[in-house]
């Protein structure tokens, strides 16, 4: 069973690929088979980032079963233990997933035989990807420190958060009371506060079994395209008071500079860390490549400071 | 989501019961600067009501266990309700010898600073600044008011400059032959001009000129 990290943050452009690459290929490096899925589904472009042209194949097989195992689906890179899944190859429609094809793809990655998964996930808070997020216990958000990608951010966040809670009644066995106030589309306005008081209110007894579970999924985050005028100690200061108003434990793994060199390493198709190894940036991504092999090795480790960067 | 319905004033400060008020002060700081509307950090996590009852709890909080008698009024209140046990108060240092001394203290005094430049833009202290700036002679009673206006105390000063309070308090009272060397004194005038965010080179000037003529005067 790999370990899967899921890669998004409501916003579009925040380098979510930029980051699902670097970290890709920096965990490769070190010897460890990894997969990278584009799941940005109809707006993919992870290849770009690692020099790659358009895939003819890839999770397009898998979905029309022309291919039955996902692994065989995977492409070589240019860098050694590293593959791609690739969705850039599916129909124009590839967006509007239908819910069976869905459930499949996330049961097939569950499985994949890598070390590691990382899933690149598209911007905004639809059911697909709040679900391939929610495919493993803990994820990956990434915002930069501009106000409107952190309010992106914190809908991302919120929108997760609220459907795992959701997720968490309805495949327990909580009553069937709490189970039908949970049951919103979307049209009543739910939130995460909703679940808590349907649950406390009709189904005491499993209140702090939703509080354990909601607890053992863990939100982890990046700020990227950092520039010197940003608060450094925002990273920090978002992960303590998440902590303190969620259920959900948040960590902080670093913050990114912005490089303009990241666009010249596309014109050039060649991956960014590959190609500038030893700018700040690069650094910075290698330390939290390395805190997530840390992480994997001892999951009691402390919460990370960003002080200690 | 999770308030702070069910915190007590240090746990909505996140400070040991027996924190001293230079520590309460800087942790409201940070409290601030994390719930406050204009801070990024929590840019659009609350909606307007979540944020208002929060900060009115910090607000709360802060105004209680900064004042000794309403201190001891609560935390008599919390023992007698069970929620602390008395011993939990056994070791208090209300005065803290000195502040800075704690392995935080960049962060320290990054969220003091901001605090501060923060009050600054408030039309009151604007309008305080304005009127030293404007005046024609510069007192130490009136960067004394100007520094209580804040709300800033000696030891805030001394954490940041190592400037003593025995010092601030002679340039405060105008006691011009308690003043050190000249040399020293633009130095203390310029760091204590930063801290209050008004111009340093108008307090020195200002400053400098007032301590001559009053000198002669004497």
């Amino acid at each position: 069973m790999p370990t899967i990290y899921p890669i998004g943050g409501g916003k579009g452009g925040v380098g979510k690929s930029f980051v699902t690459a670097s970290l890709g290929a920096l965990l490769a490096n070190s010897g460890k088979s990894v997969a990278l899925v584009d799941l940005d589904l109809g707006g993919s472009n992870l290849h770009t980032f690692l020099g790659l042209p358009a895939l003819d194949e890839g999770l397009n097989r898998f979905l029309d079963r022309t291919e039955s195992q996902m692994e065989r689906v995977a492409a070589d890179t240019h860098i050694a233990n590293l593959f791609l899944i690739s969705s850039n190859n599916c129909s124009m429609e590839i967006a509007n997933l239908f819910y069976a094809q869905k459930m499949k793809l996330i049961h097939a990655i569950r499985q994949l035989p890598f070390d590691y998964v990382l899933l690149d996930l598209g911007a905004g808070t639809n059911f697909n990807t709040l679900d391939f997020f929610l495919t493993s216990q803990k994820g990956i958000f990434i915002c930069t420190p501009e106000p409107t990608s952190i309010e992106n951010g914190f809908r991302f966040i919120k929108a997760v958060y609220l459907r795992k809670l959701k997720q968490i009644v309805k495949e327990n066995d909580f009553n069937d009371q709490a189970k039908a106030a949970v049951m919103d589309k979307g049209g009543n306005g739910l939130k995460a506060g909703d679940v808590f008081d349907a649950v406390s209110k009709t189904d005491p007894h499993n209140m702090q079994r939703l509080k354990a579970e909601i607890g053992g999924f863990q939100f982890n985050l990046i700020l990227n395209q950092f520039r010197r005028s940003a608060d450094s100690t925002l990273g920090g200061k978002i992960a303590t008071v998440c902590n303190r108003h969620f259920y959900s434990p948040f960590k902080f793994l670093g913050q990114v500079d912005f490089d303009d060199r990241v666009i010249d390493s596309i014109y050039t198709r060649k991956p960014y860390i590959a190609k500038f190894p030893d700018t700040t940036t690069a650094m910075q991504l290698k330390q939290i490549a390395e805190l997530l092999i840390v992480q994997l090795h001892d999951p009691s480790i402390a919460i990370w400071n960003h002080e200690n960067i | 989501m999770k308030t702070f319905e069910y915190h007590n004033y240090y746990e909505i400060l996140q400070v040991s019961p027996n924190a001293g008020k230079d520590q309460i002060r800087h942790a409201y700081r940070q409290a601030l600067d994390i719930y406050d509307e204009e801070s990024v950090a929590t840019y659009a996590l609350f909606s307007d009501r979540q944020r208002k009852t929060l900060m009115a709890a910090i607000e709360t909080a802060f105004q209680t266990l900064v004042d000794d008698d309403k201190r001891d009024a609560y935390d008599q209140m919390l023992i007698d309700t069970g929620e602390l046990n008395a011993a939990a108060f056994s070791s208090r240092i209300r005065r803290m010898p000195s502040a800075g001394l704690d392995v935080d203290s960049a962060t320290r005094e990054e969220s003091f600073r901001r605090w501060v430049s923060k009050r600054a833009e408030e039309p009151e202290m604007r309008q305080r600044i304005e009127a030293i700036l404007s005046g024609p002679r510069l007192s130490g009673p009136q960067l004394k008011a100007l520094r209580e206006a804040y709300g800033i105390e000696f030891n805030d000063i001394y954490a940041l400059t190592r400037i003593n309070s025995d010092v601030m308090k002679a340039i405060e009272a105008d006691r011009f032959e308690d003043l050190p060397a000249t040399v020293y004194l633009k130095q203390f005038l310029k760091s204590y001009a930063q801290i209050l965010q008004i111009d340093p080179v108008h307090v020195v000037d200002s400053y400098l000129e007032t301590m001559e003529s009053g000198t002669l005067e004497r």
